[in-house]
């Protein structure tokens, strides 16, 4: 079996294999719904991290006496699989205070009284400064706690810091594997980067530097098929996660070669500094890179942040694609464009529901915006 | 003594005569241009089954959203009316769950007929009637086939769409994909059964009560069957066609005074 | 050299043959969308070559866009509706840099280069209310056919306006306004009023860079287009080809571009 198969396998359940043989030898699963809650600490008290998604999700109608169909998506599908049970086999899980409609699932998690019956709500920060370094690595320190009583394993400075190293090292894997991505034909698309990161969001650190050391062998001599005349596309994004968007996406001649999604290189990027206190290290690593739109402060810095990349990859221009009523996404959005175009730098903007719908659509969009692009790159000439 | 019960609807006008003794006559008229007159034609309709003398007075009493500020008769609101009907099925109370035209709609009724709570789906028109008509316009498909198709479904096809244009053109993409029709009408059955469902949820959350399910959209037998999958509640009998609750309620409104 | 360019649609599928040595139109044709967009190409396509009297083996080059643009039934190339509307127009009236297209169920608005070919573009997928389909309804809701509601939208003052933008509950207010007493006119005028503000956004964000045109089956509309000119604070150029038949005139245009490497 190609490992890109074996990618996709694991990815297509959240109870993966990996994760019922953790448990079969008395681990415990710590759920976590952003990228503001570091594997790292959970790693250190003995859990095994698994970033919530929509998984198999088919319905909102449950999480829709809680939820208005107006609010997002993402929120809508994770309760919605929270009521039914989905993530019962989890023993724990941990709720942030990122966004308005991410804070409501604690609440309603609570209400509902859904399993798992351990939960957790961590406050993160929502500007990038020293002060508020300084408070995050206090709430790392309380969640550390938190975790390490549940588990039984007292987190120290020593067991973080070994997290840190293997969490270090995915990164830098990763890392060779976006160099990779910037040869002319680029060893891995958009679509098995979806597929890459949840899983390796979803099963152990160690298991998944292995999947990763073969996956770079496996692209490095056999490469994914790339479209004729294919056109690299930037994804600047926040929550996207459903695979066959994301094939939507890349549909016709697109091609994406780098991204800052939260479910991407937005969760990924930036090695932690082995050196020094461990959770002030993990909190100046989360809130110092360039964030998500949910850092307040932070916009100049990851405008910044894509043109540069972009620029590195050789991107021909940049996508948008935001859940639909995210407010932040929204504001995200209407700036990039201003911005982009006073730039030159071709930029569409698209939205999703967390699953299904309009592939049509963003299809015929996606055509469109690499045909723009051609006609830019002539006239340029 | 006669009363009649008139629901003027974004389309349709439903009345409802009722006489003392226990008689009921039904007039249903499709509003096309002059409203009064399909008003006066669905009273004729009702009142012709349920004769009055010369020497009686009847009483009307008018109801619904559509009546854009014509009141012709004196007027009660469409949950008054809903929850007066549901009083003659429910004596004991229960939470009635209207899904009409444009919304589904549900209220809470203790023991003493009084409202206790309302409930509706989201503003969006994707969860009423309106949108079954649209839908089964685009798939050239009649309401009386509905049923039937829903049943030889095997593998309903879950619209992800919800505006109602954009849910139009979605299935038209997946009839011309090889979809079957059966799987997209059950589809359709289904969307809008989980929205009653949610509907029911939101009440059945504050007070645990028998459920009722009315307004035209409950006629279809496989819709009921999908709500109550959805919600796990049995729905009760009504005791008038389900279209009709509204304006019995008025009706009765007019003919006891509350 | 003759070239093909079809156009299958949502709602109708068109079809136009071009001439590359006399660069011109020979003929066009529109159908309304049959269940399938391979019956739908195939019929337009069989359609405009017999009433030409021409068969496959004389088309050099198709070009196929629209939803439907991968179920040409003659093998062909595709181009998005976006690339190939902006070329039509952009042939058809060579000044024109600014194209705004209201079709049957979306809309869209494209900046063309001094070629025709699309170096901006925005559509809008988010509401259906400034699209063809819901004049469509909303005609149907006052017992109107489309031309009798537009004429009549002329004559509107602005007396009244539709304020809810999903077009189902756009409908409900129309019954409404109707039973009211309101006339027909300025009910009309509402409705056109409703959906040229939605168009106006779009055009806003591509930016109005003249000559402006507008296409798509609504810009034979004169209520929708006298209200954008209205917003727009533009007055639009003519088309000197059916509004409708951008995309396929486009698409055709595209075939001999690429057979001819132009």
């Amino acid at each position: 079996m190609d490992i890109r198969d074996k990618i996709i396998t694991t990815a297509s359940t959240l109870e993966n294999e990996y994760v019922k043989t953790f448990r079969s030898k008395g681990g415990k699963v710590f759920a976590g719904v952003c990228t503001f809650t570091p594997a790292e600490v959970i790693h250190a008290a003995g859990a095994l991290p698994l970033r919530i998604r929509g998984t198999g999700s088919k319905a909102t109608d449950k999480a829709e006496v809680y939820y208005s169909p107006t609010h997002c998506s993402f929120a809508r599908h994770t309760l919605n699989q929270g009521l039914s049970g989905h993530f019962s086999f989890c023993d724990g899980i941990i709720f942030v205070s990122s966004c308005d409609h991410a804070r409501r699932l604690y609440d309603n998690w609570g209400y509902t009284d859904s399993p798992p019956s351990v939960r957790y709500m961590m406050t993160v920060p929502h500007v990038g400064n020293e002060q508020a370094v300084i408070k995050y690595a206090e709430d790392l320190r309380r969640l550390a706690a938190f975790v390490g009583e549940q588990t039984g394993k007292t987190v120290t400075a020593d067991s973080l810091h070994s997290s840190i190293k293997a969490y270090n090292e995915q990164r830098r894997l990763i890392g060779k594997l976006y160099e990779m991505r910037k040869r002319p034909h680029p060893a891995v698309k958009g679509t098995t980067m979806l597929y890459l990161w949840q899983t390796l969001t979803a099963i152990p650190v160690e298991e998944g530097n292995a999947i990763l050391k073969e996956l770079i062998e496996t692209v490095d001599q056999n490469p994914d098929p790339m479209p004729e005349g294919a056109v690299r596309l930037f994804l600047a994004s926040t929550h996207l996660e459903d695979p066959e968007r994301m094939a939507a996406v890349e549909s016709g001649r697109a091609l994406i070669v780098n991204d800052t999604s939260c479910f991407g290189n937005g969760h990924f990027s930036a090695e932690v500094s082995e050196e020094g206190d461990p959770f002030l290290a993990l909190a100046q690593r989360t809130l110092l890179r360039p964030s998500c739109p949910n850092i307040v402060d932070g916009f100049r810095k990851r405008l910044d942040n894509v043109e540069a990349l972009a620029k590195e990859w050789n991107c021909d221009g940049i996508v948008f694609d935001h859940l639909q009523f995210c407010t932040i996404g929204d504001a995200e959005a209407y700036i990039y464009r201003q911005e982009f175009t006073k730039k030159n730098i071709p930029y569409i903007s698209l939205q999703h529901e967390l699953y299904g719908g309009g592939a049509g659509q963003v299809k015929t969009r996606m055509e469109a915006f690499t045909e723009q692009i051609a006609n830019i790159k002539r006239n340029n000439a | 003594m006669r009363s009649i019960g008139i629901d003027i609807g974004s389309r349709y006008v439903k009345a409802v005569a009722v006489s003392n003794g226990g008689d009921k006559g039904f007039g249903c008229v499709p509003i096309r241009g002059d409203m009064k007159a399909s008003v006066k034609k669905a009273i004729c309709e009702a009142a012709a089954a349920v004769p009055s003398s010369l020497f009686e007075k009847t009483k009307y009493r008018m109801t619904g959203t559509g009546h854009a500020g014509k009141t012709l008769y004196p007027f009660s609101s469409p949950s008054q009316c809903l929850a007066r009907s549901a009083f003659e099925f429910a004596p004991n109370g229960g939470i009635i769950i209207d899904a009409g035209a444009m919304v589904i709609e549900g209220i809470i009724l203790s023991h003493k007929g009084k409202i206790i709570d309302t409930g509706k789906n989201e503003r969006c028109s994707a969860g009423g009637g309106r949108f079954i008509e649209i839908m089964a316009k685009a798939l050239g498909v009649e309401f009386s086939q509905i049923d039937s198709l829903f049943e030889k479904s095997s593998n309903p096809y879950a619209i992800t769409s919800g505006c109602i244009v954009f849910a139009e053109s979605e299935i038209v993409t997946q009839v011309n994909a090889g979809k079957k029709l059966e799987d997209i009408v059950a589809g359709m059955i289904t969307l809008i059964a989980g929205k009653a469902a949610t509907v029911c949820d939101i009440l059945t959350e504050k007070e645990e009560r028998p459920v009722f399910l009315s307004g035209g959209l409950s006629k279809f037998k496989t819709l009921q069957k999908e709500f109550e999958r959805l919600s796990g509640v049995k729905c009760g009998k009504l005791s008038v066609d389900p279209i009709f609750t509204s304006a019995y309620g008025a009706a009765l409104i007019a003919r006891d005074g509350k | 050299m003759i070239y093909l360019g079809c156009d299958v649609g949502s709602l109708t599928a068109k079809a136009a043959l071009y001439d590359s040595e006399k660069n011109q139109l020979i003929d066009t044709m529109l159908i309304p969308v049959l269940a399938t967009a391979r019956a739908s190409s195939d019929k337009v396509i069989t359609a405009l070559l017999e009433k030409n009297s021409l068969t496959a083996s004389r088309i050099t080059g198709t070009c196929s866009t629209g939803y439907g643009r991968f179920e040409c039934s003659l093998p062909s190339s595709e181009k998005s509706e976006i690339s190939c509307h902006g070329l039509g127009a952009f042939w058809s009236n060579p000044k024109v840099r600014t194209i705004i297209d209201i079709g049957g169920q979306d809309s869209k608005a494209m900046a063309v280069d001094e070629i025709g070919m699309v170096v901006n573009f925005v559509m809008n997928d988010k509401c259906a209310a400034g699209t063809g389909r819901v004049l469509e309804v909303l005609a149907a809701a006052i017992d109107c056919s489309l031309p009798e509601m537009a004429n009549a939208a002329l004559k509107g003052k602005g007396k009244v306006s539709i304020s809810n933008r999903c077009s189902v509950f756009m409908e409900q207010d129309v019954l409404l306004l109707q039973r009211a007493g309101h006339s027909k006119k300025e009910i009309s005028f509402a409705i056109n009023e409703a959906v040229a503000d939605r168009v106006k956004g779009l055009a806003k964000v591509v930016g109005i860079k003249r000559e402006v045109a507008i296409s798509g089956g609504v810009s034979k509309n004169p209520a929708i287009v006298r209200g954008l000119e209205r917003k727009l604070g533009c007055s639009f150029v003519k088309l000197n080809h059916d509004p409708q038949l951008m995309g396929a005139i486009g698409a055709a245009l595209f075939a001999a571009r690429t057979a001819e490497g132009k």
